[in-house]
């Protein structure tokens, strides 16, 4: 035994601490940048329209110290929010009237499943119709997009609530709206969260190509300037500013849930 | 010296619509609980005793027939009766902690947030689960799940428990726990209950009356007052001459019944 463990040569322990801890990831990550530095400074790749990983780094300093990329997300972020906001609202509320009550279900059901598989995207030239280049125009079709997978996890959610849950409440005196509310979107939330996460990628993809297509502000519109005005190395920065702010959105939506859901993973863990 | 009547069921009768038939799970129920008594209802698996229970709380409309509570006939689930179910997890809520599983009760009542604590804390400890407040169900046993839905039924303050088959899910030790645990609560809170099981043990060592079904569809065949001395015990009462013959006069009864639903092919 103890032969065995001192006899491990220095090659196996870093393969181990390499393979065995979140090291591998960061390498990779480390290595990709190298490359991204190299490539287009050797000239491999041509550096004009793919330059090197430490002057878009600049040109994104240069940005973000100038507050011309803050001033651009903060817009972008700002219409993204209000969409899912509404999202939210509209797709949790119909979900969740859908998914109990029969009648809703049996109104709405061919009128959602004919607009739901339409590409929001579709959808920009009515938008720009009715709201012109304001706010409204991006906030409706991220709302329109988002609301679906909200929409139709509720409705999962909600409709496949264990009945003895609800005759449980009943018992000791709820009324309706204390099932909904304390029994029904409870049980549904695990649903609702990820149709939650979805969305949320959903209205950063939709915040960029609305944006791309006819805005004046925002990192859609920023990545599409300088694209035009050949500012190569500020379009790669507007396009990492995006991926980032996908990044940290999804890593605080995995916090919250990681807080909010900790039961249901516990439960599911224990009912298998 | 049995109270006021505190339940009647007067000839409860479901049907349910399978396809083309009717199935009927109750027949023709009519019996009554007295206020403080202990009633079990014994009869075989699928015979209609979770219909019949759900029908008194009004939580499936009988086809036919009534229930009084206090004499008051009921149209909706009556406050002054609760049912617990024989599968705690699916009544527990495993969103809630247990504290607060046992506090979903209480928010329907003019209570202060103290008042609420209060009384669900003193339902937990009548349980034996003090120091449990802050786990959720799914993290506790099954015999402690169900000792939580007892401490969420007693906060209530029922005027009636009515359980269906508690014990049924639990292993044979926890089950003798359980069955010591609500005879316990039984006396201290002077409740009145009506519980439902399949086990004839557990009917007679529990009960003050045992009410024997038939099967389905299921009517009450006969009725038997239990006298043995209280408080009961595991072992001694058991052993009593008097129990082993009123299982002996249960099993046979149960026995004949089953027969009937074999020749009836049911
Ligand atoms: N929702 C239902 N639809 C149709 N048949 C049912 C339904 N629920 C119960 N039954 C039938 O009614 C009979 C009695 O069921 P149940 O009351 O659950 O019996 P028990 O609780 O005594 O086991 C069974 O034969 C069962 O198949
Ligand atoms: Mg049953």
């Amino acid at each position: 035994m103890t032969g065995q463990a001192t006899g491990r040569t220095t090659g196996q322990a870093i393969k181990s601490i390499v393979l065995e801890t979140r090291l591998s990831g960061a390498l990779l990550l480390l290595f990709l940048i190298i490359l991204w530095e190299v490539l287009p400074r050797s000239g491999i790749i041509y550096a004009r329209y793919f330059p090197a990983f430490s002057t878009v780094m600049g040109a994104l300093l240069e940005g973000i110290r100038s507050g011309e990329i803050l001033k651009q997300t903060a817009i972008s972020i700002y219409r993204a929010f209000c969409g899912y906001f509404l999202a939210i609202i509209i797709g949790v509320t119909l979900g969740t009237l859908t998914g109990t009550i029969r009648w809703v279900s049996d109104l709405l059901d061919i009128t959602v499943e004919l607009l739901r598989p339409m590409p929001s995207v579709a959808l920009v030239p009515i938008a720009i119709l009715l709201f012109g280049t304001s706010n409204s125009y991006n906030i409706s079709i991220i709302t329109f997009g988002c609301t679906w997978p909200i929409f139709v996890n509720t409705f999962e959610g909600t409709r496949s609530v264990d009945t003895q849950w609800i005759d449980t409440a009943r018992i000791y005196g709820a009324t309706r709206f204390d099932l909904l509310r304390k029994v029904v979107v409870p049980a549904a939330l695990p649903y609702i969260v990820s149709g939650l996460r979805v969305s949320l990628a959903t209205s950063i993809i939709i915040v960029t190509v609305t944006e791309m297509l006819a805005s004046f502000k925002g990192l859609g519109f920023f990545i599409m300037d300088t694209y035009n005005g050949y500012r190569i190395p500020q379009m790669y920065s507007g396009i990492i500013t995006i991926g980032l702010v996908g990044y940290g959105l999804n890593w605080l939506f995995m916090k919250a849930e990681g807080r909010l859901m900790a039961w249901h993973k516990g439960w599911m863990a224990k009912s298998v | 010296m049995p109270g006021p009547t505190l339940l009647r069921a007067e000839q409860l009768r479901r049907t349910y619509i399978r396809g083309e038939s009717e199935i009927a799970a109750c027949a023709n129920i009519t019996f009554s609980v007295n206020k403080g008594e202990f009633v079990c209802i014994v009869g075989p698996s699928g015979c209609g005793k979770t219909t019949m229970l759900k029908c008194m709380c009004h939580l499936l409309k009988p086809t036919a027939g009534k229930v009084f509570v206090n004499e008051k006939e009921i149209d909706r689930p009556p406050k002054e009766m609760i049912l617990i179910f024989q599968d705690y997890s699916r009544s527990l809520f495993p969103w809630r902690t247990v504290l607060k599983n046992v506090l979903f009760v209480l928010e329907k009542k003019r209570l202060s947030r103290k008042e609420r604590l209060d009384i669900a804390r003193s339902a937990l400890s009548a349980v034996y689960l003090s120091g449990f407040e802050n786990h959720y169900p799914w993290e506790l046993s099954g015999g402690m799940q169900q000792r939580v839905a007892i401490a969420r039924g007693i906060a209530f303050n029922p005027d009636i428990l009515l359980m269906d088959e508690p014990f049924a899910s639990v292993d044979a030790q926890t089950r003798s726990d359980l069955e010591d645990a609500i005879l316990e609560i039984w006396s201290k809170f002077s409740q009145t209950i009506l519980l439902v099981t399949h086990d004839i043990e557990e009917a007679i060592y529990l009960a003050d009356r045992v009410l024997v079904l038939s099967g389905r569809p299921s009517e009450i065949r006969e009725e038997i007052q239990i006298d043995l001395e209280r408080p009961r015990n595991q072992l001694t009462t058991k052993e009593d001459k008097r129990f082993i013959e009123y299982r002996h006069h249960i099993y046979t009864l149960i026995r004949e019944e089953g027969q009937k639903c074999e020749i009836a092919g049911i």
